[in-house]
């Protein structure tokens, strides 16, 4: 039986995947496959393998994999529980996936096999840890050929840290805006006037918008073979290392030197009691241990105190989203730090969550889609959808109901304090429905309740619900 | 050509640019084979020709 085709790799017509239950499988072409057999050959692949830069992969007979029998190879990869994409990385992230792409194709490049690409995309975190997954990306080094991979390294890489790095623009919305990136010339308009002695974005962004322009004529009309005039020119493997390596040293200078948000000394959480904070970790806990090994998705994640609650309680795997990019983007810093690997931060607006996007919508998946959890943590946001997004209850469980799991979620009612500062805000009389009463009601129509619970100072409720 | 990605003109250029020195070499002797006329069609056709038995059909060239 041929398992369903990844609606998502269909661009490199030397290979294509396909996912079925636990692995992901990749079929070759003749080519793609003499690709394989090259790299896989290299101590660069055997590193990458080994140290877990690159997934764990396994070639075996066509015959069994689960693909069409017109391939000429196949692989079998680990598939991973969760796909990310970049609009829903922080800085950060991105920043080490582009490390990442570098130190795979330059320790490739070494041994004679070229990234013929370079898109964020083939790239996933595995938890805290960025993970290469394509392995059909890897080809043999052709003399004389510069790297394809460069432009699009600019605009899915490259030009994104710059926009956050130096002009503060966040470039999720960008991402997620245009899957193929920011070009040169929008960069460089985005850029104008900043840092104009710095001699890496002179190089990458400026000379790049404008060599582009220039040469778009030459592209349109086939004018200069400039190929082939560069291949005669003597250009070869070495200027292509010395390219990734300034690539390198560009990526590794970037800095976000980002102001407080709104949120991100919100760790200190000044409003809770410790009992209180005390009794929701064991609400928590409780929840995860009932469950085997299970996903966790936390919504509103912050600091991601509640994840590593989940993760210490058991949990495989905690997916931790939040709104605040700046929040985001310290978490992952710190579970880098420590080596904890078990925490997927992401930034994403629970508001408007990624679509689905690409080729006939089918390229990317949604958010929803996407992450499958076995338990959705929902704790101190229902008063920030209901109030400040002034989203309905009823709307809020449909939401929460959409990743068909298990549920925590927290309720504050109208007498505590963030509530009562958000109701504040309004007009008399206009959000009186925000109560008690009527959560329930809008929770049982999609849940039943297992177990709630008053925490402490009496001001918040938790749920633990199943999905109907 | 080879690639499923199109290297942009430009974007070629600048992969020379940014390749430090040896790049740069690369960018002048580029512009001076051009103004020599070096890359008459008829010139690159023998210089391909002669390359390809030299180097055998390159493995992706198919």
């Amino acid at each position: 039986m041929t398992a369903p085709a990844d609606p998502g790799s269909f661009r490199d017509p030397l290979s294509r995947v396909y996912v079925d239950g636990d692995a992901v499988w990749r079929g070759l072409s003749d080519a793609g496959l003499a690709d394989f057999e090259t790299y896989a050959a290299t101590q660069a692949y055997r590193d990458a393998q080994a140290d877990g830069r690159l997934v764990a992969t396994t070639a075996v007979p066509v015959a069994e994999a689960p693909i069409e029998d017109t391939w000429a190879g196949a692989l079998r990869h680990e598939r991973l529980r969760v796909l990310t994409y970049p609009y829903e990385w922080t800085f950060s992230m991105l920043r080490d996936a582009a490390l990442l792409q570098l130190d795979l194709s330059r320790s490739a490049l070494a041994e004679g096999v070229l990234t013929k690409d370079a898109t964020s995309y083939n790239i996933q975190f595995d938890g805290s840890r960025p993970v290469f997954i394509d392995l059909g990306s890897f080809e043999r080094l052709v003399p004389g050929e510069p790297w394809a991979g460069y432009r699009q390294f600019c605009e899915l890489f490259l030009n994104p840290l710059y926009l956050q790095a130096i002009a503060d623009i966040p470039f999720q919305p960008w991402l997620r805006g245009s899957l193929n990136g920011i070009s040169p010339t929008h960069a460089a308009h985005a850029l104008e006037g900043r840092k104009r002695f710095r001699r890496d974005l002179f190089t990458h962004v400026r000379l790049h918008a404008r060599a582009e322009s220039r040469y778009a004529d030459d592209d349109a009309s086939a004018g200069h073979d400039v190929r082939g005039e560069l291949k005669q020119a003597g250009f070869g493997p070495k200027i292509i290392d010395a390219q990734m390596a300034n690539l390198q040293r560009a990526v590794e200078r970037l800095e976000w030197k980002a102001a407080a948000s709104t949120w991100s000394s919100y760790g200190a959480r000044a409003h809770y009691t410790d009992r209180d904070l005390e009794a929701k970790a064991a609400f928590v806990a409780g929840a995860t241990a009932s469950l085997d090994a299970p996903m966790v998705l936390d919504l509103g994640a912050n600091d991601g105190r509640f994840s590593r609650v989940a993760v210490d309680a058991g949990a495989s795997l905690a997916v931790a989203v939040d709104g605040d990019h700046l929040v985001v983007d310290h978490l992952y810093r710190a579970l880098r730090a420590e080596g904890e690997r078990r925490i997927l931060p992401l930034v994403l607006d629970l508001a408007d969550p990624s679509p689905a996007l690409g080729w006939r919508s089918l390229e990317r998946p949604s958010f929803v889609e996407r992450v499958r959890p076995d338990l959705v943590l929902c704790l101190a946001v229902i008063h920030h959808l209901a109030l400040s997004n002034t989203v309905p209850f009823d709307e809020i469980v449909a939401f929460l109901h959409d990743f068909g799991a298990m549920l925590v979620v927290e309720m504050p009612h109208r007498d505590d304090p963030m509530a009562a500062r958000l109701l504040g805000r309004k007009r008399t009389g206009v959000f009186d429905h925000y109560d008690r009463p009527q959560w329930e009601t809008a929770l049982g129509h999609r849940f039943d309740v297992l177990k709630q619970e008053t925490l402490p100072s009496g001001t918040r409720t938790l749920y633990l619900c199943r999905p109907r | 050509m080879f690639a499923y990605l199109d290297a942009g003109t430009g974007s070629m250029l600048m992969a020379a640019f940014a390749g430090g020195a040896a790049g740069i070499a690369v960018l002048v002797r580029l512009y001076w084979h051009r103004m020599l006329g070096v890359f008459s069609k008829k010139h690159r056709e023998a210089a391909e020709d002669s390359f390809g038995d030299l180097m055998g059909k390159s493995p992706t060239d198919t």
